[in-house]
């Protein structure tokens, strides 16, 4: 090897990434528990989670994976890294399938399959990158220490005789003439091929579209006796070839490099994210770079919207709605009012995972925003459940209101939605303004789901948003939230409009 | 090998399958536009009367009509064919019998075509030598008729069947049948695949191979092992035989498919007549209640044209017990028709009229008419009033925008629209505003529009802003209220149906 690397990680420079076993208490508020499952596909088999429930403290470490995201937006870089963690979960599964096989020489040949697909991986990541110009220091580092393993003695014997072996094992052909309850096996003497006589006879009748009535044969793991009789005979027949195959195995019992192993899983981190993000993207939706800095308080966002529930719509071919918001000067509250099923939650949800995928590095809904890199983040959710007992849901709500409120500092994000919905307008209205003494006290970045709109203009650091209706028809929910409302036009017009018709869209369509 | 009776080049996307005891077509669903024509233009009389107690041919007949032929030639190719079918119908209905018989026979032949590759050999086999005999049939059919058939297609289609199906041909085929029989056990050949499993299994033409002497009294190197079954080794004979049936599991394959080809040839031959004999179904049913039919004169679409002479609803003739009243048109150059008038007065049966014509001309049918020219589309809509919704009022516009929108995402240029009382669901304003935008809209995308409508704000701003390149017609009611459903070439008048309405109702004894 060359110069020592200290910590080769795709994930943080120079050392061990953060990771956190358990979720974040505002997890499942947020739907963030929804993304991570569409990220690591459910199962999780590389243990991804921890890697996405832990929030970054730093700007340099969220530069530095936000780099690493803006090379993975290089095709090249981005087919290279998935090609290699393909090759790689193929070669794990090869060498645990290997372990459960009976016969010893079926054995020895798997152990030189998964070699063969390592070996590829590795060189084929190399080659990849060498021919890239990665931009970020992860993926400068990741290329600097395939070049010194590719070229370590370890590397280069492992290629050498897996390639030996295999060529000698590729050349052996043979036939085998069954005739009742025996089996003759020999070398190959050439014949012509009998199923391609018959289709040829009837070749004037051929049209495209064969069924195929070629019966599928189990795919059993293990060789039956008989298989195995075979290949015994086939080792009396090619000797050498055989021979080689058992050395092989021998020597090379385990192969796969730790370091290798670790970057594996690390790069899974940006590729799974980017997948969910291309499946969202399909649908037309964008992702950006958040400006992500400490303390700031000027936080803003451009046609956002909430990830897990696009990834739901996007798979069902729904539309997504989004939003935007802009908080300057002494804005710090959002307070969001406006009819039901609006999308009220839906913006709130947003704002709070923004910060929480921005603190991760990771690219964010929207086609641009500026987020504050927070030191914790904080949700008071209605709880679905005890509607049965109405004090004892106003007191939950209070209790957790209270933690809430002497937890959270300067530097943390807030989202309160619809809480006191249990009790009187006059308490809730009473209880909610001392919420948002409380919050403008602290200065912290807050949105403030509420029916009570008067809580809008309670400080200047406030400012109101509404779920809109279509203009043109109030049963209609437009799913926007913004600053101000429209006025209502003939209900026919909208109508066509709503369904394109107009003269104008309906060109347009049909110009297809 | 191909009939190509429907086209010289192209094939249906449906075919024939038996399910039971019965055959019936199997194909892509109706969409939802095919669907709507059926109804809107009340299709059902017409194929019954193409099926002629056949619902295959009923079916076939469905297909093909409400799949239009977009190139004019095509039309005329199948016009020709129709020709030689209406002069030697005995001829059609013979070939119609021979293709169904060897279907038939075959499916009734014992023996599946899963399970083992020994079952679906023997299966296949069997099936060949049956379709052996009704190739042999079409054979000499071909060299009977041949000379009395004259157009393209049939020409075509009979100087194929002899040059593919020689008597020399039949001969290797024969062989061949014979040699599948595998006497002789079977020989494979194969590479080590992943985990040196046998790979790329093939199964080779069978010979009886000798060592050599010295590898015989064991001095030689050798050369061959074999292995025994051990008796009562039922594992290891059941191993054998999957290994036997990896190899003849491609013959098997092969010859299963060389089965099928035959099969859908016969299955093509099948549906192609069946169009043909539902034409001649049809022909017979509309002579009978003396309506006049032609060939229609497809023209290209750039021509704009659309005229006709005598031309009636060929269904509303078939129903009804009456001679029908028949409509004719100056002739012009026309991308849109407004239809308006009195109610009841024949407005819904002129268009169609026009749809069914438009419809039967791209199947390459005759139409019933005595003279009709239109241009060749590039398919029909239909966007009827529906008059089983009774929700209330915002409800019914909302359908009938939505569907007109669902219409939208399909129509491509050149495809003709038909409108039957369409955005009526709402004031007549909104309605005319609607309607006017979307009709501007189709013909400025290259469409052409066929509109039944009640709305004087509408079609009054096509008279004035299209007249020269449309077709006004308005049915009239005469002074008595008896209505003759015929129309007439004249501008859209205001009219008030309210005391249409009136009257229909009986009134209530106010005037």
């Amino acid at each position: 090897m060359g110069q020592m690397t200290a910590w080769v990680s795709v994930l943080t420079d120079g050392a061990k990434p953060p990771e956190q076993v358990e979720e974040p208490d505002y997890f499942k508020d947020l739907n963030l528990a929804q993304v991570v499952s569409a990220v690591t596909d459910g199962s999780d088999p590389y243990n991804l989670a921890p890697l996405f429930h832990a929030r970054l403290q730093d700007q340099a470490a969220v530069a530095y994976r936000q780099d690493a995201f803006r090379d993975l937006g290089d095709p090249k870089i981005l087919q290279a890294a998935q090609a290699f963690c393909d090759s790689m979960e193929a070669v794990g599964k090869i060498v645990a399938h290997s372990k459960k096989v009976t016969f010893a020489r079926p054995r020895q040949a798997w152990l030189l399959e998964a070699a063969i697909r390592y070996l590829s991986a590795v060189e084929t990541f190399e080659s990849s990158l060498t021919s890239t110009e990665p931009r970020s220091k992860s993926f400068a580092t990741v290329r600097s220490w395939l070049h010194d393993y590719t070229s370590s003695a370890r590397f280069v014997s492992l290629r050498t005789d897996a390639s030996t072996v295999k060529k000698m094992l590729d050349s052996v052909r043979y036939s085998v003439r069954i005739k009742g309850g025996r089996v003759i096996v020999r070398r190959y003497e050439e014949r012509p091929d009998y199923a391609a006589e018959v289709l040829g006879t009837f070749a004037k009748f051929a049209r495209s579209d064969a069924h195929d009535y070629r019966v599928a044969f189990r795919r059993e793991v293990d060789m039956n006796h008989v298989e195995a009789a075979i290949v015994e005979m086939l080792a009396k027949l090619f000797s050498d070839e055989f021979a080689a195959l058992e050395g092989f195995s021998e020597s090379h019992a385990s192969f796969v490099d730790d370091t290798a192993a670790r970057l594996d899983r690390e790069l899974r981190f940006y590729l799974s994210y980017l997948s969910l993000a291309r499946r969202v993207s399909g649908a037309g939706l964008v992702f950006c770079y958040p400006a992500v800095r400490a303390g700031s308080k000027e936080v803003h966002a451009s046609d956002t919207y909430d990830l897990a529930l696009a990834a739901q719509l996007v798979s069902n071919n729904k539309p997504v709605v989004t939003n935007s918001f802009h908080l300057g000067g002494v804005e710090r509250i959002v307070v969001v009012s406006g009819p039901n099923q609006g999308g009220k939650t839906t913006f709130a949800r947003t704002f709070g995972q923004l910060h929480h995928l921005a603190s991760l590095g990771c690219p964010v809904p929207g086609s641009s925003a500026a987020l504050a890199l927070c030191d914790n983040i904080f949700t008071h959710f209605e709880r679905e459940e005890d509607l049965s007992n109405l004090t004892g849901k106003l007191e939950d709500d209070l209790i957790r209101a209270r933690e809430l409120l002497l937890k959270a500092t300067g530097s943390s994000v807030v989202i309160i939605n619809e809480i006191f919905s249990s009790t009187t307008f006059e308490d809730a209205r009473w209880l909610s303004r001392k919420v948002m003494e409380k919050l403008a006290q602290l200065d912290a970045l807050a949105v403030v789901v509420s029916f009570i709109d008067e809580l809008s203009e309670f400080a200047p650091s406030t400012f109101s948003m509404v779920s809109t209706v279509d203009p043109d028809d109030p049963a209609v929910r437009t799913f926007k939230v913004q600053r101000q409302k429209a006025d209502g036009k003939a209900y026919a017009s909208a109508l066509a409009r709503r369904h394109r018709l107009s003269y104008n869209d309906l060109v347009s369509r049909l110009a297809r | 090998m191909k009939a190509h009776l429907l086209s010289p080049d192209s094939d249906v996307d449906f075919t024939i399958v038996k399910m039971r005891w019965t055959y019936s077509v199997e194909g892509p669903p109706l969409t939802p536009r095919q669907q709507a024509l059926i109804d809107d233009l009340e299709l059902g009389t017409l194929f019954d009367a193409m099926a002629g107690g056949d619902p295959v041919i009923g079916e076939i007949s469905k297909r093909l009509m409400l799949s239009e032929v977009e190139d004019p030639s095509e039309i005329l190719y199948r016009q020709a064919v129709l020709g030689d079918c209406l002069a030697h119908p005995e001829v059609i209905r013979d070939m119609l019998a021979i293709a169904v018989e060897a279907i038939d026979t075959e499916s009734r032949l014992w023996g599946g075509m899963s399970g083992r590759p020994e079952t679906v050999l023997h299966r296949s086999v069997e099936a060949l030598s049956n379709f052996v005999v009704y190739l042999k049939k079409l054979r000499h059919l071909a060299d009977e008729q041949a000379s009395v058939m004259t157009s393209e297609g049939f020409r075509a289609l009979f100087a194929e069947l002899s040059r593919e199906l020689s008597d020399d041909y039949f001969r290797s085929v024969e062989d061949h049948l014979k040699r599948l029989e595998l006497k002789d056990g079977v020989l494979l050949s194969a590479r080590l695949g992943p985990a040196l499993k046998g790979s790329d299994y093939v199964l080779r033409s069978p010979e009886a191979s000798r060592l050599a002497l010295k590898e015989r009294i064991g001095l030689g190197p050798r050369t061959e092992y074999h292995w025994d079954l051990p008796p009562r080794d039922e594992a290891g004979g059941q191993a054998i035989s999957d290994l036997a049936d990896r190899g003849v599991n491609l013959v098997a394959n092969a010859a299963a498919q060389s089965a099928d080809h035959i099969k859908s040839f016969f299955a093509a031959l099948w549906v192609e007549l069946g169009f043909y004999a539902g034409c001649l179904n049809l022909y017979g049913a509309l002579r009978a209640k003396a309506v006049t039919v032609a060939m229609p004169t497809p023209v290209a679409w750039r021509n704009a044209e659309l005229s006709w002479s005598s031309l009636v609803d060929p269904c509303l003739a078939l129903r009804s017990d009456s001679p029908v009243v028949a409509n004719d048109s100056s002739d012009g150059r026309r991308r849109l028709v407004i239809i308006t008038g009195a109610n009841s007065g024949g407005k819904s049966t002129m268009l169609r009229s026009v749809g069914i014509a438009q419809l039967m001309m791209q199947a390459g049918m005759f139409v019933a008419a005595s003279e009709l020219r239109a241009c060749v589309t590039s398919g029909v809509f239909s966007h009827f009033i529906r008059e089983e919704d009774t929700t209330m009022t915002s409800g019914k516009f909302d359908e009938e925008l939505q569907r007109m929108s669902l219409l939208a995402d399909e129509l491509r240029p050149h495809a003709l629209v038909l409108f039957n009382e369409s955005f009526s669901a709402t004031n007549e304003r909104e309605g005319s505003e609607i309607a006017t935008q979307i009709v501007e809209a189709l013909l400025d995308s290259d469409m052409s529009v066929c509109f039944v409508t009640h709305n004087f704000t509408f079609a009054r701003h096509f008279y004035e802003s299209r007249r020269d390149s449309s077709l006004f017609l308005r049915a009239e009611r005469e002074a008595d209220g008896r209505r003759p459903f015929r129309l007439i070439e004249a501008e859209p008048l205001p009219t008030s149906f309210g005391a249409d309405i009136y009257s229909r109702l009986g009134g209530w004894g106010v005037e």
